[in-house]
């Protein structure tokens, strides 16, 4: 295995990706067969690198320490395995869901390139070329979400904006770095956040949280859930975007500055955690789409990583980042599964679907798992990395953030109970007609990521021994062993014990607003929206109000107006009357002296070649 | 070997109207592709491993006096070879498509071989005469393929290049017979030591002013820069990418460059001298650049700009000065062909050269427009294109040895080139476009190709430019470091 | 520098300044180019005197050798544009060559 090999998981998608643009749109099948084969490679790929666990290349680049280089370890390893993962599934997936979208040939190429970027991310190891890859990424994200439809276009602006904005805020952040320390490496930095290393943790941070969709930089991710096709969705917003986000937090928090327990830093981070955890699931709760709550549901996880990592305490920290891979898988398969119920029925409207389970049972068994996982029912996934959050959450001494957390694990359980009921249960709607199970390539994923999501619960040990244990090697206190899974899946201790009272309590809201709202399932969330005091607030988060982006939209078009009639004019008038009239003037001077004769043209050499002589005689010196 | 360099075109252009009437189309075009690939893989690849040594060839005697032709390869002469070949090439697999409604391609590609044959004899060249010699070779092609279409345009603009070119020629041999008259030997070597010897400052100092007149006008600065407007947009589409590109850079800067860095040394006066005549060239070109309503006109007006810009760099005399200089003289060649060959594409799909009448071609010829922007703002220095990189490392060379003057001059005349070139993107490809262009189709393939090589090595040397100025410029500018001890130990850098 | 190379040199330099105003005042084209060819023996006549008071008469006769016969392709050359000028423009008046301007 020869260091170069790591160029491998860069090159190889891109590479594909020139193919995908160039095939022409017509020629389907060679497509697909090549997309899902491109994909296995990378897939086996990064199981071989995970086994390898250790290489790392250089070459110098731009010189002045900007060196293109790439690192292999066992973080790395373990992310690169679960973005080639989620590529696979996506890629197989996409061969059936995508086949009639126009512009298909783009959406491969995207696809692959932003593998490519992301791969490239997650080895870097030295900020420039990480920078390059990672705002790559916003570029290839916005072709995607234009291929979505006619609308798309202002969510792919805004998703453009909001991640050019924080990748700004982190090549900032890396600059004061690069300053402070002398060097670009990652592997090389380590310091505390004090002073302006401060500012440039914030800075960082915002980068990562951004890319990851933490509030308040999440906007267009429910835009771009009816915007974009849902492959997209799931790919991107659900997977790729956490997993390079909360790596980067991981390695901020752990690597590059020693977060302390309870330290400034540190509870900045609970706080943009928790605050996102509960936001986000208060807007999950009253949607009326199925992919709009799916992708509110992702904010809201985010918090649960940025909770965990914000700790710093080992379990917290460990929680958060598996909590991160089981997102990633949950969230994925959550998202294919609404995909599967849209490719079959053509909507994803609450209110018109119903009582699928027994058409779509395949489709409703892995909703179901990804569902109860995502809730943090046990013995799945999502507890057992809930409860490592819950833990950690506590020991910092402050209950609130614990507080948080649970009142979000309630809602979000009630949101899905909402959600699956809608869906899957109660009486089969009229207006959809009757469905076939989707096709195997589109259910096959979804099952895989059930399957997943049950093992990692179940089987905790593996996940957390071969991926999270190595991460916190070294940062955890002397003597503190780190073994994670002892008590992993135990329920007799109060923590698991609020949880599972948690989710009781949202059975019965959801029991409650069910009935309330006359047996639909759809307006189970109904008690909650029409609370008052919450209804005002929500009726402005419709309203848009909340949305940084929004806002600053307007603040920056009221003040560019008052710009453009106070200022901007009147300097126009001086520039145009003056600079250009001066400009075209000598324009004009210099082209009347072209008259086109050739007598002109010789004098002037020879004048100049007078000039010339006299200017060199007089240096010589007369 | 390197005798090939000037042996190959000759031969096959002399063999080339034979076998043009024999095939009048497919023989020449594949004859005149392979020398052009054959010397550009000898530059490449043989090239580097030569350096140092020199070829020396003793063809002939005359009346018991040995005349040998002596041809030596040092970093900067095998530098002009790679560039010449590489932007050769290009040009020649362009004209294959585009040369076809001029007809008589074999006397056409016998003329461009013949020119090319000249350039490469004068990166070769120790001596003078030499010089003279194959300057004039690829100057009399250059006339004759400029009024190639014989039209009333081509032929005015033919005629008046040749009338002040062979002035030029005249000046150039009076100051060469000057210069052996007073050192008594022609060779480069022989004339520099002399010159050094010898207290004739006033003598010296006036062959100096009558080189610069000479091959200033070869390079088109001003005020010799008359004939190049008309020149270079009358020319077929890839001639004028040869002009431009290559002849006023092989033949005026190169040969300025070595006689002045070599033979001379770059006094304070004379570095002086050409910084200025830089400075203006960029400047009021770039002026005259901005009102032109001809595409190619506008184009040739930007030669002689960047052409400035590349003799300010040299003249300044340091180190990084003088790289600077060199970097934008290859850039300035790949961007300029390109640009040239695309105004071809243009002008064969469209059939107008007027900005005016060209509208949003762009949704037709989509790989010409993107072209077109890769060059244009590989010219006007946006990054990370190489021609961003060539002018910073000019000015930063210039705020380097305290000349700020000179710095922001070259920043105006940036901001100018931007200016005007973006207003050939937005006329020629971004407008609304124009009914009549509804039958416009893309070029064909193999115009197509050349250009997008072209772009993707602007490109590539923007992302690689490190590598590139170690591997070419840096030997390039090694090999001209005699003549920078004299500067630098007046300027007082080290 | 010695004074018979200066009168030699004379003589030419005044062939030039012969060649110069002829190219800045004529207006018939082939009178502007016998212009140019006067500038040219100017200039061989220079070789010739160069070499011969300096004592290498074998290395000028080359180069005037050389410098007549680029001389001649630049005179064919010259001569084909003249002609085809001609055709076109049906007159040999240098006036009529100047559409080209700005």
């Amino acid at each position: 295995m020869t260091p170069q090999t790591l160029l491998i998981p860069i090159l190889l998608p891109a590479g594909l990706a020139v193919v995908f643009f160039l095939i022409p749109s017509r020629v389907k099948l060679v497509r697909e067969v090549l997309a899902v084969l491109g994909a296995s490679a990378l897939l086996y790929l990064g199981f071989v690198f995970f086994s390898v666990r250790n290489l790392s290349w250089k070459t110098p680049w731009l010189g002045r320490g900007i060196d293109f280089d790439l690192r292999l370890y066992h973080f790395s390893a373990f992310i690169l395995l679960g973005l080639t993962g989620f590529l696979f599934l996506i890629t197989l997936y996409s061969t059936v869901k995508m086949r009639n979208t126009p512009r298909l040939r783009e959406y491969y190429g995207y696809v692959f390139l932003t593998a490519a970027m992301a791969n490239g991310a997650v080895l870097s190891n030295n900020f420039v070329p990480l920078i390059f890859f990672w705002g790559g990424g916003l570029l290839t994200l916005y072709g995607l979400i234009t291929i979505g439809g006619q609308t798309s276009h202002r969510t792919a602006v805004k998703s453009l904006m909001l991640g050019g904005f924080c990748d700004f805020s982190m090549i900032l952040g890396i600059g004061i770095l690069w300053a402070k320390t002398g060097t670009l490496t990652l592997s090389e930095i380590s310091v505390k956040p004090e002073g302006v290393l401060a500012a440039a943790f914030i800075l960082m941070m915002i980068g990562a949280i951004g890319k990851a969709g933490a509030m308040p930089f999440h906007t267009w991710i429910p835009d771009a859930a009816v915007d974009a096709p849902v492959s997209v969705m799931a790919f991107i917003p659900a997977a790729l975007e956490k997993l390079l986000g909360i790596y980067l937090l991981a390695r901020i928090a752990l690597d590059f500055f020693h977060l302390e327990k309870n330290g400034a830093m540190a509870i900045t981070l609970m706080i943009i955690g928790a605050a996102t955890i509960v936001l986000a699931v208060f807007m999950a709760l009253i949607q009326k789409d199925f992919k709009r709550l799916l992708s509110y549901h992702a904010v809201s996880q985010v918090g649960y990583m940025i909770l965990g990592i914000g700790t710093a305490i080992p379990i917290g920290i460990a929680g958060g980042i598996f909590h991160m891979i089981n997102h990633a898988m949950y969230k994925s398969g959550l998202f294919l599964s609404a995909g599967s119920v849209e490719h079959r029925t053509g909507t994803t409207d609450l209110r018109k679907l119903g009582g699928l389970s027994r058409e779509m049972p395949l489709t409703a068994f892995g909703f179901a798992v990804c569902a109860l996982a995502i809730s943090g029912v046990w013995p799945l996934n999502g507890f057992v990395s809930k409860e490592m959050v819950f833990h950690g959450a506590l020991e910092t001494g402050y209950i609130i953030f614990a507080i948080a957390a649970w009142a979000g694990a309630v809602l979000t359980f009630a949101s899905f109970l909402k959600a699956g009921h809608s869906v899957f249960l109660g009486p089969r709607s009229q207006d959809v007609p009757r469905v076939k199970e989707s096709q195997g390539p589109v259910v096959l994923p979804i099952l895989i990521l059930a399957a997943l999501c049950i093992l990692f619960g179940v089987y905790n040990k593996l996940p957390l021994q071969t991926f999270i244990t190595p991460i916190l090697d070294g940062h955890a206190a002397p003597g503190e062993h780190l073994d994670f899974t002892s008590h992993a899946l135990s329920v007799f201790n109060p923590v698991a014990l609020i949880s599972i009272g948690c989710l009781i309590l949202a059975l019965l809201l959801h029991i409650y607003g069910w009935r309330r709202g006359g047996k639909k399932a759809h307006l189970a969330s109904e008690p909650v929206h029409t609370f008052p005091g919450l209804k005002q607030i929500y009726d402005l988060a419709e309203a848009r109000i909340f949305d940084i982006y929004e806002q600053g939209i307007r603040f920056l078009r009221s003040l560019s107006l008052v710009l453009f009639k106070g200022i901007d004019r009147p300097i126009d008038a001086v520039y145009d009357k003056g600079v250009t009239a001066v400009g075209r003037a000598f324009t004009r001077l210099f082209q009347s002296a072209h008259n086109g004769h050739y007598a002109n043209y010789l004098a002037w050499c020879l004048g100049g070649l007078l000039v010339l002589v006299g200017v060199i005689g007089w240096f010589v010196g007369f | 070997m390197i005798f090939l360099f000037i042996a190959l075109p000759l031969v096959v252009a002399g063999i080339l109207p034979l076998i043009g009437k024999i095939s009048p189309r497919l023989l020449p075009d594949i004859l005149a592709n392979a020398v052009f690939a054959a010397l550009l893989a000898i530059a490449l690849f043989a090239g580097p491993s030569l350096i140092g040594q020199g070829a020396g060839l003793q063809p002939f005697m005359f009346l018991g006096e040995p005349l040998g032709i002596h041809l030596a390869l040092d970093g900067f002469s095998l530098f002009m070879l790679a560039a010449i070949s590489l932007v050769g090439l290009c040009i020649g697999l362009f004209s294959v498509d585009y040369m076809e409604h001029y007809g008589h391609k074999a006397a056409y590609y016998a003329l461009l071989l013949i020119m090319f044959a000249g350039m490469n004899g004068l990166v070769l060249v120790t001596d003078f005469f030499q010089i003279y010699l194959f300057l004039e070779v690829a100057a009399i092609a250059s006339y004759a393929l400029v009024a190639y279409g014989l039209g009333h345009e081509e032929l005015e603009a033919s005629f008046k290049y040749l009338m002040l070119s062979a002035v030029s020629s005249a000046f150039i041999v009076i100051s060469v017979t000057l210069l052996f008259g007073l050192t008594g030997s022609l060779d480069f070597g022989a004339v520099s030591q002399a010159l050094r010897g010898l207290n004739q400052p006033l003598a010296s100092g006036v062959c100096a002013a009558l080189f610069i007149m000479g091959f200033g006008l070869k390079a088109a600065l001003i005020p010799f820069h008359a004939w190049l407007p008309d020149a270079h947009p009358s020319a077929p589409a890839p001639i004028s990418a040869a002009l431009s590109g290559l002849l006023i850079k092989v033949s005026g800067i190169y040969a300025l460059t070595r006689i002045f860095l070599k033979v001379f040394g770059l006094t304070p006066a004379l570095s002086n001298i050409l910084m200025i005549l830089g400075a203006v060239s960029m400047v009021v070109a770039a002026f005259l650049a901005l009102g032109q309503k001809d595409i190619k006109r506008m184009l040739a007006y930007s030669s002689i700009s960047q052409v400035g810009y590349i003799v300010l760099g040299i003249g300044l005399g340091t180190p990084l000065g003088i790289l600077g200089g060199l970097f934008h003289l290859l850039n300035h060649a790949l961007a300029k062909s390109l640009l040239f060959l695309n105004s071809g594409s243009i002008q064969m799909a469209a059939g107008t050269r007027n900005l005016e009448e060209m509208n949003g071609l762009s949704k037709k010829m989509p790989v010409t427009a993107a072209t077109t922007l890769v060059g244009s703002l590989s010219i006007a220095g946006v990054p990370p294109l190489n021609g961003f990189w060539s002018k910073l490392i000019i000015v930063v060379a210039l705020v380097q040895a305290k000349r700020f003057g000179f710095a922001l001059a070259a920043i105006l005349a940036s901001v100018l080139t931007l200016w005007y070139y973006l207003i050939i993107q937005r006329r020629a490809f971004f407008n609304k476009p124009d009914e009549k262009w509804r039958d416009v189709r893309e070029a064909p393939f193999l115009m197509t190709t050349a250009t997008v090589v072209l772009a993707l090595l602007c490109i590539v040397i923007g992302i690689f430019f490190t590598a590139t100025i170690s591997t070419w410029i840096e030997p390039a500018r090694d090999a001209l470091a005699g003549g920078l001890q004299v500067i630098q130990s007046s300027i007082g850098i080290q | 520098m010695s004074n018979v190379w200066l009168l030699y040199m004379g003589f030419a330099a005044v062939l030039l300044f012969a060649g110069l105003y002829c190219l800045l005042t004529m207006r018939n084209l082939i009178k502007l180019f016998i212009g140019v060819e006067v500038i040219g023996k100017a200039v061989t006549l220079g070789i010739i005197a160069t070499g011969a008071t300096k004592n290498s008469i074998l290395t000028a006769q080359a180069l005037a050798v050389t410098f007549i016969v680029v001389e001649v392709c630049v005179v064919a050359t010259a001569l084909a544009i003249i002609i085809n000028v001609y055709r076109h423009t049906k007159s040999l008046d240098i006036r009529k060559l100047t559409q080209l301007k700005g």
